[in-house]
This record gives C-alpha cells, structure tokens and sequence, in this order.
C-alpha cells in the first residue's frame, strides 16, 4: 500500500518529466551528427533531473502538483502507521528510481527510434548498454536528492540536486577526471552507442555513490524528529 | 494484560533549550477514558508525538501496553495497536475518502470493513471527495474511522473535537463512550474543551510547564475539592492564615474564595470563626479546578 501512495505522489510528476524529456527530442533537428548529439547532451541532462525531481523520502508528504513547504500535517499520519522509517523511505526512494528507470527507458527508445543517427554504428545490444548506464548515473543523482529530501523542503530539495548536478558538470569541466570516471561523458560522447562497452568504473562509483548515499540517507530519517 | 495502557516516569523534553517536557508522569489506566489537560504549549502534542514515537525523548521512561518504547522494535507493534487521530486532522491532499481507507487497511491485521463501512454511513462521509474538499469536521470523523475501523486497544486522540460543531462533536463524544463500553477500549485524549472532558473522562491529568500537576480518577477529584465563599461585613485588614486544604485563595474586595482539597471541615470552621463572615460551601467543576491550578502556576 505503501507503493500506492508513492504512485499517488507520484504520477502527475512522471507525465510531467516525460513531456519535460520528450521536448528536446521534438524539438532537434535529426539530420546532423552534431544536432543529435546536442539533443542526447540535452536528453542525458534532462534525466538527471528527473532523478532529482522524482526523488522523496516516504515521510515527508508530497503534493502532486506543486512543492510542499515545511511539513504536511499528514506527516505525522504516516509516522503513526505500524511500519518502520526505513520502510518508508525505501519504498518511496525504490519507486521513484523505478520511475526514473520507466523515463530513460521511454525516451532512450524513442530516440533510438526516432533518430538514425543515434542507431547508426551501434547494436540493440550497445542501446541496452546505454540504458544501463545511464540508469545507474541516474541512480546515484536519485540518491543524492532522496538525502536531501530528509532533511531539506521539497523546494530546497529540488534547488539543491539541481545545483548539485550543475555544480559537478561545471567541476568536470573545469577538472575532467578520467573519462571512464566522467558520469557525464558516459551518457553521451562516451556512450556505449560509440565506445560499445559498459563503462565500470563510471557505473561502479554511481552505484556505490547510490548505496552510501541510501544508508545515509536511512540513518538520518531514523534519528530525525517529526 | 497490563494495568496500565500508557505510563511515563519522569518524562523530558526540550526544543533548542526550551522545556518543553519537565518530568512528566502519567499512568493511564486500561478501560479508561483518559482526559489529558492542559494549555497551549503545556507539553501535551509533544507527550504525544513521543507516544507515537515521531519525538524522542530526552529523558525519563515511557511504556505503551508495558512495552518500552525506547526499543525501537516494539514500535512497530505497538503501533498496530494504536488509533491515532492527530490534531491537525491532515490527511493525505491526493487521496479520496475512499482511496484513505483502502490505504490504511492492510497495515493493520485487525481491520473490520464492516465497521469501516457502518462509521462510513453513520458519518455520513462521501467516499468519493478528495481530501482537502472535506470539512475539518469531516476529516476528524475520518481519522476516526480509521482508528476505529482496526480494533485499536489504544486510541490517542490529540484534540479530536477542535473545529467540530455540536452535531459532530456530539456524535464523536458519543462514539468514544460506546467503544470504551462495548469494546474496553482505551482511550487517551487531550483537549481545550472542559465540559467534554467532564461529560466523558473517568479519569483526568492536568499538565503545565510540562509536568503533571493534578492527576486522578475525576469523581475522586470532584470528591476531594469544593469551593468555600466567604462573605465578609467589612474588608478583611489582615491576611489570614488558613489551615491545611486551602489550595487557591482568591480575595476579591469583602469576599473571599477558597479553593480546598480536603480538610474542608476544619476551612468551613476557621471561616466561620472569623468577625462577620457567612461561609457556603459549593461542588466544584472540573473547569474551576483547571482555572485555579493553571492560574496558580503562572
């Protein structure tokens, strides 16, 4: 029932996300390499936002429609419920990275379709390569803001993963790391559609990054007062 | 089964220095309906945010059911025990009265859908209206419903007829009455409104500054304290030093009015003692007894 919930939270957000996704890729012109690759930059970018913004913490009630300042009075419903917080915060943190998982996975096929370019050198095998790794980088944004949101308002949950995600791009920028390391890198000039292979380095730290930042993310909702 | 529901010893809490909890103790009775008084930021939401465990206490020992819920492992199963109805009445925004419902059922294996489908009627609740289109009145009897509807052996009710108008207060006073009779439920409630608390409560603790300052079955304590009025022919010059049992003294001008816990034997003779004074004797109400311990406090 818990997942209901999440759905109910959930679901006017995930239509907005795949219009929100769906745009770019409207909008790119489809007949240069450099116009496709400009819209999966864009594409890839627009994911780790959904991440972000599909990201909660089951606690802290949710609108549908717009952020909630300051904690919803049926916060303390929830609370009351004969379930543990950590529960609730994984039932809420999993359904949201299963949503993020349905949107790359959406919009990932519609541009392979949509785009020649995009299948041209690259197998159905390199697209499912792709989707992986773009769903773990994914992950560790996901996880990043599902931490914020214990402690933080929705609102400055969501100004603060989108900082953050500027604030890495711009640090890889100005500082590349490795490019196997580049979280950014990986999900489009250094895609599994043009290398042909899984970048584990790159996947490995998102999804440790992930794990740590769930733990910690545990620990705070168990200490936290309501 | 354990004799008290709820107990706490030497309860405290403080927010950012602020005390808000100050060795609270509190024994509620199993069966009873439990009145829990006292003024606003007297410790009362927080005693029972730390009963549902969404606060954690900074000191002191609490068991629900002769559990402590300290053990982070008993909450789970205290809870399923527990109906709750909060003091905002907030509830889900997205979700219908129907939607509600359906959520709360599975969490609790206790769960009748008959009696969720009879209080549904009898509250006459649309199960199709969203949330936030339902009265508050509305949204106290659907909390209530969902307390009700599992069974609860402990209901923690934080204000639940702030907001109400008469009808539904006199329908949620009523429901209260017939499951603590029919079912033994025990009911546990805070609230601003004295003459509810007096018409339900069969035993009562006033709170304030965070620590319990009268607690006890009410008819013992209505038993215990009467009010003295004592009429003087002229304007007393001296003050009196009054025997063992004045609790609260109030002189207004040639009157004088004695609030006894007891003893009032002994009171009624020294009153009459003194030059020129008519003494009467008169039952106290549970809101006196509330007004003088509070205002004695502050």
């Amino acid at each position: 029932m818990l997942v209901m919930k999440a759905w109910l939270e959930i679901r006017w957000r995930l239509l907005f996300t795949l219009i929100f996704v769906a745009g770019p890729m409207y909008f790119a012109g489809r007949s240069s390499a450099e116009e496709t690759t400009r819209m999966l930059d864009v594409v890839s970018l627009t994911w780790l936002f959904c991440a972000v913004y599909l990201a909660g913490s089951g606690i802290r009630t949710q609108s549908p429609f717009r952020t909630t300042k300051g904690l919803h009075g049926s916060t303390l419903f929830t609370l009351s419920l004969p379930v543990t917080r950590l529960r609730l915060l994984a039932v809420r943190a999993g359904f949201g990275l299963l949503a993020v998982v349905a949107i790359i996975a959406f919009s990932s096929a519609a541009a392979w379709i949509l785009f020649p370019l995009v299948r041209a050198g690259s197998t159905p095998a390199d697209f499912l390569r792709w989707l992986l790794t773009t769903a773990c980088c994914a992950a560790g944004f996901h996880a990043m803001s599902v931490l914020v949101s214990t402690v933080l308002d929705e609102m400055w949950q969501i100004y603060a993963s989108f900082a953050a995600i500027f604030g890495l791009k711009w640090l890889t920028s100005k500082f590349p790391p490795p490019p196997s390391l580049d979280v950014f890198r990986v999900m489009t000039t250094g895609s599994p559609l043009l290398t042909h292979a899984v970048p584990w380095p790159a996947v490995s730290v998102c999804l440790c990054l992930a794990g740590i930042l769930f733990l910690l993310a545990a620990r705070v909702v168990e200490t936290n007062e309501y | 089964m354990n004799d008290f529901a709820i107990e706490a010893r030497g309860l405290r809490k403080s927010f950012k220095g602020h005390s808000a909890l100050n060795g609270l103790d509190l024994r509620v009775p199993t069966g009873s309906i439990f009145g829990f008084l006292g003024r606003n930021g007297a410790g009362k939401t927080s005693t029972i945010k730390i009963l549902m465990g969404a606060l954690k206490s900074d000191g002191g020992e609490v068991s629900v059911f002769g559990e402590p819920i300290s053990v982070a492992s008993n909450m789970v199963g205290i809870r399923r025990r527990i109906g709750f109805v909060t003091e905002d009445k907030e509830l889900y925004p997205y979700m219908t009265v129907e939607q509600v419902i359906r959520f709360t059922r599975p969490f609790f294996p206790k769960w009748r859908d008959d009696l969720a489908k009879r209080y549904l009627s009898r509250f006459e609740l649309p199960p199709g209206r969203k949330i936030p289109d339902l009265s508050k009145g509305m949204r106290s009897k659907l909390m209530l419903l969902l307390a009700i509807s599992h069974r609860a052996e402990l209901l923690i009710l934080d204000e639940p007829t702030d907001g109400l108008d008469p009808l539904a207060v006199e329908d949620v006073l009523r429901e209260i009455v017939s499951l603590a009779a029919a079912e033994g439920t025990t009911v546990f409630f805070s609230s601003h409104q004295l003459t509810e608390v007096e018409r339900i409560a069969d035993r009562i603790a006033i709170i304030d500054r965070g620590r319990a300052i009268v607690s006890g079955s009410l008819d013992d304590l209505k038993a215990r304290y009467q009010r003295l009025h004592v009429v003087f022919q002229e304007v007393l010059r001296a003050p009196v030093q009054w025997v063992q049992g004045a609790e609260h003294v109030r002189q207004e001008g040639r009157s004088i009015s004695i609030l006894a816990s007891g003893n009032l034997q002994a009171l009624a003779e020294q009153a009459r003692s003194l030059p020129g004074a008519s003494v009467e004797v008169f039952p106290v109400t549970l809101k006196e007894i509330f007004l003088d311990h509070v205002r004695e406090g502050n």
